[in-house]
C-alpha cells in the first residue's frame, strides 16, 4: 500500500465553552476519535451539519489547530513534531479555501498582491516573474488579468471566491482543504466553482478535503465521502454508495433533508 | 480615496492644516522676539505695532501666541506620536500572541491608568524636573495605554478573520502577518485615536503649564500665557483671551477631523429614508385596475436608483398576484432584483433607491383595498409587522443582541395591540412554542446569541407571525441555514399556513431545489424583469425560458457534470440590447438581441419573456 499523502490518526480536539456568567467551564468535545486518510490526487468529502467538527478536522489536518490527541502526518511528517519554521515550509504544500469569499481577502489590499503572497512568502519564483505569475493564475481560475489590481469589494462573491483559489495555488500545493467554499454563493455561480474545482484537480492533481453540509455538493465532487455526527465518522464509503444506500440513520436524514426538484416532480 | 471622502476631509484638514504651517513657519514670519522684555510699555491694548497687545512684561502677545503654537503643537503631537507608536505595537503583539504575552503588554500598560493622570504627570515633572522634554514622556505615558487598548481590541476582532487565518495557511512569519495583514486593518481606528489624543495632550501640556511644571519661563506657551495673565486679569482681562482661543481652536479643529476621519472610515450611508418614502406619495394617482386583488395585485412594479449620473431601473415593470393561502416563490441571483422588489412591497426601500412607478393593491383585514405605494408614512407603518410582516435572511443581525428574545417578540406585539406586558410575554411563549423552539418558557429568557442559526430563524418568524399577518414575505430565510435545519425551518413555513388560514407567502430565494420544496406558483426574475411565471410543476418539469432552465441544470442533484451558467447577471447601468440573457444563453441568435422581448402569455397563469418559447420542450 502505498504511503497516504495525509493521514489523521485518533484525533481529538475539544473547545472550552461557558455558558453565563458564573457557570463552570464546560468542555466541549468538537473532535472525538477521528481516522481518516487521503491519498495523493484523492478527493474526501466531510458531511455533516454546523457544529459536527468537519471544520475543526479540517484545520487540525493543517496544522492550524493542534490535536488534544492523536497525531496528523503529512507525507509521513507529524505535524506536531515539527517546529513552527519547518511547518511554515511545510505549509507550501497544503492550502486552505474558506467559506466566505467576503471575510477570507483583506479588503485593503489588490488581489494581484494577495495571490503573489504565497510565492513571496515561499521564495518560489524571482520578483520579475510574479506578474506574469499572477497573470497565470487569475487564467487559469477564469479572472481577467488585467483586474490584478483591483481591490477585493469591486468583484462579486463567485470572482472572489475565484481568487481565493487562485492563491491557494500559487504555492503548487498538493493538498487543499475546502471549508464550505461553495455555500455563501448563489446555486448559478456553486456550478461554476464546482466545475471550477473538478477541472483543477484533474489538471494539478490535487489532493482535496471538501467539508460541506450539502451531500448533493459533495457527491458532484468528491470519490470518497465521510459523514460526521457530533465529532465521530458516523458513515465512510465511495460516495455513490453513501448516496445510494446509505448505512447510518443520520446519513439517511441528511439525504432526506436536501431539497430536491426531482423528488417534487416525481411525486 | 473617493470624492465624498475628500469633500468631508476639506475643512477640517484646511484649518489643521494651517495651524501646523503656522506653527512651522513662525521663525521665518517678520515678528518681535517673543521673550524680548519692555517694561515701559506692559499691559499695553492692542495697537498697531503690538495687534494682540502686550503682556506683563511687556512682550508681544501675537507672537508670543503663535511662538506658543509651535511649542504646545510640538509637545502634544510628539507625545501622542510616541505613544501611538509604543501602544500600536504592545496592542498587536498582545492581541496576536495572547496568553502571557498578552499579561505583558496590555494589562501591564493599563497599571497607568490607575493613577489619576494629572498626578502622574505631577510625579513624573517632580521626579525629572520640569521642561518641554519632561513633559513628552509624561504624557506619552499618559496616553500609551488608550493606544494598546483601542489597537488591542481592533486586532482581537481582526486576528479571528478568515483572511488572516489564509496567511497563516500560506505560512507566512507572524511579523509579516501583524505588520502586513493587520496593522493596516486596525490602523483606521488607530487614527482617530491619534487625533483624539494630540487633542487632549494639548489641553492637558497646557494645564501642567499653567501649573507650573511643563514648559519653562520665559519660553512661550498658551499654558504658561493664561498662568502670566491670570495674576492682571483685572487690569488686562483680554490677555487671557487670546491663549484661550488659540488653545480652544486648536482643539475644536483636531476634534472636528477626528469626527470627519471617523465618518470616513464607517462609512455607513446616511439616512435618506424620510425622502424616498415621501417620493412614494408623489407617485401619481393612476387608475386602479377594474379587477379588486383576493389579497395583493401588483402591477408595473418599477424601482430606481439614483446615480450622480442620472436614474438607473433595478427593477422594471413587475406584476404580481397572490391569493390567500397561496405560496408564491420569486427566484434569482443575486442582482435579479428578487430582495428590491419583496422590499418594495413592505416600503422598506433602502436609502437612495426609489420606488418610481407601479400600483400594489392589498386587501386588508376588513376588505378594503389600499394601494401600498401611495399611502401616507404612518398608515404604511400600521400595515408593516401586522398586516404585512416579513423574514429575513440573516436572523442573527436582524434580532437586537442586547434584548431577550422574548422581549423582542412581545414588542413586536405591543407595537400594534394594547397589550400588558405579562399578556404579551404570555403570547410570546406560545408563539416560540408554536414555531418549535424547545423549552420555549425557559428560551424566552434567552439572548440571541445563546441560540443556534435555526433557532434565531425561529424567534424571526415567530415575531413576524406574532399580529397574524395576512401576508408574510420570506427573503431567503433558509440561506444561512444547514441543509437540515433548512429542511426543519421549510417545514415550519407549510406548518404556518395550514394552520393560519388564508395566509399569503412571498418566498425570495436563489435555490430552486427549495422553491420545489415550498412554492405553488414561480415567478423567475433576471436582470430586473420578471422572464417566467406559472405553476410550480410546470415550471420546474417543463421550462419556458433557458435562463430557468440553466437554473435548474445547475443545482447538484445525481452525478456527473453541472452544467453552469456561464458569466454573471448583468450590471442594470449596463443591460445588454434586446434581451438580457441573450449574452450567457446557448440558444441566442441575432433576433433576441435586437429588441426587448415581450412577456408572452403561453396560458393561463403562465407567462415567458423568451421569444422562442415554443422551441423549448
Amino acid at each position: 500500500m502505498n504511503p497516504a499523502l495525509v493521514q489523521a490518526e485518533g484525533l481529538w480536539r475539544s473547545f472550552r465553552g461557558r455558558h453565563g456568567l458564573f457557570a463552570q467551564r464546560a468542555e466541549i468535545m468538537a473532535v472525538r476519535d477521528v481516522n481518516l486518510r487521503i491519498d495523493r490526487g484523492e478527493a474526501v468529502g466531510v458531511v455533516g451539519e454546523s457544529g459536527c467538527g468537519k471544520s475543526t478536522l479540517g484545520r487540525m489536518l493543517l496544522g492550524l489547530l493542534p490535536p488534544l490527541r492523536g497525531r496528523v502526518l503529512f507525507d509521513g511528517q507529524d505535524l506536531n513534531g515539527l517546529g513552527h519554521s519547518q511547518l511554515r515550509r511545510l505549509r507550501r504544500r497544503m492550502q486552505m479555501i474558506f467559506q466566505d469569499p467576503y471575510a477570507s481577502l483583506d479588503p485593503r489590499r489588490p488581489v494581484g498582491r494577495q495571490i503573489a503572497d504565497g510565492f513571496l512568502i515561499h521564495d518560489l519564483c524571482d520578483s520579475s516573474a510574479v506578474q506574469d505569475r499572477v497573470i497565470e493564475l487569475l487564467k487559469l481560475v477564469g479572472l481577467d488579468p488585467t483586474h490584478a489590481e483591483r481591490l477585493p469589494h469591486e468583484f462579486s462573491g463567485g470572482q472572489r471566491q475565484r481568487i481565493a483559489i487562485a492563491r491557494a495555488l500559487a504555492t503548487k500545493p498538493d493538498f487543499v482543504v475546502a471549508d464550505e467554499p461553495v455555500s455563501a454563493l448563489d446555486v448559478s455561480v456553486q456550478a461554476q466553482i464546482l466545475n471550477l474545482l473538478a477541472d483543477l484537480r484533474a489538471e494539478l492533481g490535487l489532493a482535496l478535503l471538501f467539508i460541506s453540509h450539502d451531500l448533493h455538493v459533495v457527491r458532484h465532487l468528491c470519490e470518497r465521502v465521510v459523514v460526521m455526527y457530533l465529532g465521530r465518522i458516523v458513515e465512510e464509503g465511495k460516495a455513490e454508495d453513501v448516496f445510494r444506500a446509505p448505512a447510518h440513520s443520520y446519513t439517511r436524514a441528511l439525504i432526506a433533508a436536501s431539497p430536491s426538484i426531482r423528488r417534487r416532480l416525481r411525486s | 480615496m473617493s470624492g465624498r471622502a475628500a469633500r468631508q476631509l476639506l475643512v477640517p484638514g484646511i484649518l489643521v492644516g494651517a495651524i501646523i504651517v503656522i506653527a512651522l513657519i513662525v521663525p521665518l514670519l517678520p515678528l518681535p522676539d517673543p521673550i524680548r522684555m519692555e517694561v515701559s510699555a506692559r499691559l499695553l491694548p492692542p495697537s498697531a505695532m503690538h495687534p494682540l497687545g502686550q503682556d506683563e512684561y511687556g512682550r508681544d502677545v501675537l507672537s508670543r501666541v503663535l511662538w506658543g503654537a509651535r511649542t504646545s503643537l510640538v509637545v502634544a503631537s510628539l507625545a501622542a506620536a510616541s505613544a501611538a507608536i509604543a501602544g500600536t505595537l504592545l496592542g498587536l503583539l498582545g492581541g496576536y500572541f495572547r496568553g502571557f504575552v498578552e499579561l505583558l503588554t496590555v494589562r501591564s500598560a493599563e497599571i497607568i491608568l490607575c493613577f489619576p493622570p494629572i498626578l502622574l504627570a505631577l510625579l513624573v515633572v517632580t521626579l525629572a524636573g520640569p521642561g518641554a522634554g519632561t513633559l513628552v514622556i509624561a504624557l506619552s505615558f499618559l496616553y500609551l495605554p488608550g493606544f494598546v487598548r483601542v489597537c488591542f481590541a481592533e486586532t482581537l476582532a481582526v486576528r479571528t478573520l478568515d483572511y488572516v487565518t489564509a496567511q497563516e495557511a500560506l505560512g507566512a512569519h507572524p511579523g509579516r502577518i501583524l505588520m502586513r495583514t493587520i496593522l493596516p486593518n486596525v490602523a483606521p481606528s488607530l487614527l482617530v485615536q491619534l487625533s483624539l489624543t494630540v487633542a487632549s495632550a494639548l489641553v492637558l501640556e497646557s494645564g501642567l503649564s499653567f501649573l507650573g511644571l511643563g514648559v519653562v519661563p520665559p519660553a512661550p506657551s498658551w499654558g504658561l500665557m493664561i498662568r502670566g495673565a491670570r495674576s492682571t486679569m483685572e487690569q488686562a482681562p483680554w490677555l487671557l483671551l487670546w491663549p484661550c482661543l488659540a488653545l480652544a481652536g486648536a482643539v475644536i479643529a483636531l476634534n472636528l477631523l477626528c469626527d470627519r476621519l471617523r465618518d470616513v472610515f464607517d462609512p455607513r450611508t446616511r439616512s435618506l429614508g424620510w425622502l424616498a418614502r415621501a417620493t412614494i406619495a408623489l407617485l401619481p394617482r393612476s387608475a386602479p385596475p377594474a379587477e379588486k386583488p383576493s389579497l395583493m395585485q401588483v402591477a408595473g412594479l418599477t424601482v430606481e436608483l439614483d446615480t450622480p449620473t442620472g436614474t438607473v431601473p433595478l427593477v422594471r415593470d413587475i406584476s404580481l398576484t397572490l391569493a390567500p393561502g397561496e405560496t408564491l416563490a420569486i427566484v434569482g441571483e443575486s442582482g435579479s432584483g428578487k430582495t428590491l422588489t419583496a422590499l418594495a412591497l413592505l416600503g422598506l426601500l433602502p436609502p437612495s433607491v426609489r420606488l418610481t412607478g407601479g400600483v400594489l393593491l392589498f386587501r386588508a383585514r376588513g376588505g378594503r383595498v389600499q394601494d401600498l405605494a401611495r399611502l401616507s408614512e404612518p398608515e404604511l407603518r400600521r400595515l408593516q409587522g401586522d398586516e404585512i410582516a416579513m423574514v429575513f435572511q440573516d436572523a442573527g443581525s436582524s434580532l437586537n443582541p442586547v434584548h431577550r428574545v422574548g422581549k423582542q417578540v412581545a414588542e413586536a406585539i405591543r407595537a400594534h395591540r394594547p397589550a400588558a406586558w405579562s399578556a404579551a410575554m404570555a403570547r410570546a411563549v406560545s408563539l416560540l412554542r408554536e414555531v418549535g423552539l424547545p423549552d420555549a418558557e425557559q428560551r424566552v429568557r434567552s439572548f440571541p446569541h445563546e441560540l443556534s442559526g435555526g433557532q434565531r430563524q425561529r424567534v424571526m418568524i415567530a415575531a413576524a407571525v406574532a399580529n397574524n399577518p395576512r401576508l408574510l414575505i420570506a427573503d431567503e430565510p433558509t440561506t444561512a441555514l444547514d441543509v437540515t435545519i433548512q429542511a426543519q425551518v421549510l417545514a415550519l413555513f407549510a406548518t404556518l399556513k395550514t394552520r393560519a388560514e388564508g395566509l399569503g407567502l412571498i418566498f425570495v430565494t436563489h435555490n430552486l431545489a427549495v422553491v420545489s420544496e415550498i412554492a405553488e406558483r414561480i415567478c423567475v426574475m433576471y436582470a430586473g424583469e420578471i422572464v417566467e411565471e406559472g405553476m410550480a410543476g410546470e415550471v420546474l418539469s417543463q421550462p419556458r425560458h433557458p435562463y430557468t432552465a440553466a437554473l435548474i441544470a445547475s443545482v447538484p442533484e445525481g452525478g456527473g457534470r453541472l452544467v453552469a451558467i456561464p458569466g454573471g447577471v448583468p450590471l442594470p447601468s449596463a443591460l445588454p440590447h434586446g434581451c438580457s440573457f441573450a449574452p450567457r444563453c446557448p440558444r441566442a441568435s441575432a433576433e433576441c438581441s435586437a429588441a426587448p422581448p415581450p412577456l408572452a402569455r403561453i396560458a393561463a397563469g403562465r407567462a415567458s419573456r423568451c421569444i422562442k418559447w415554443r422551441e423549448l420542450t
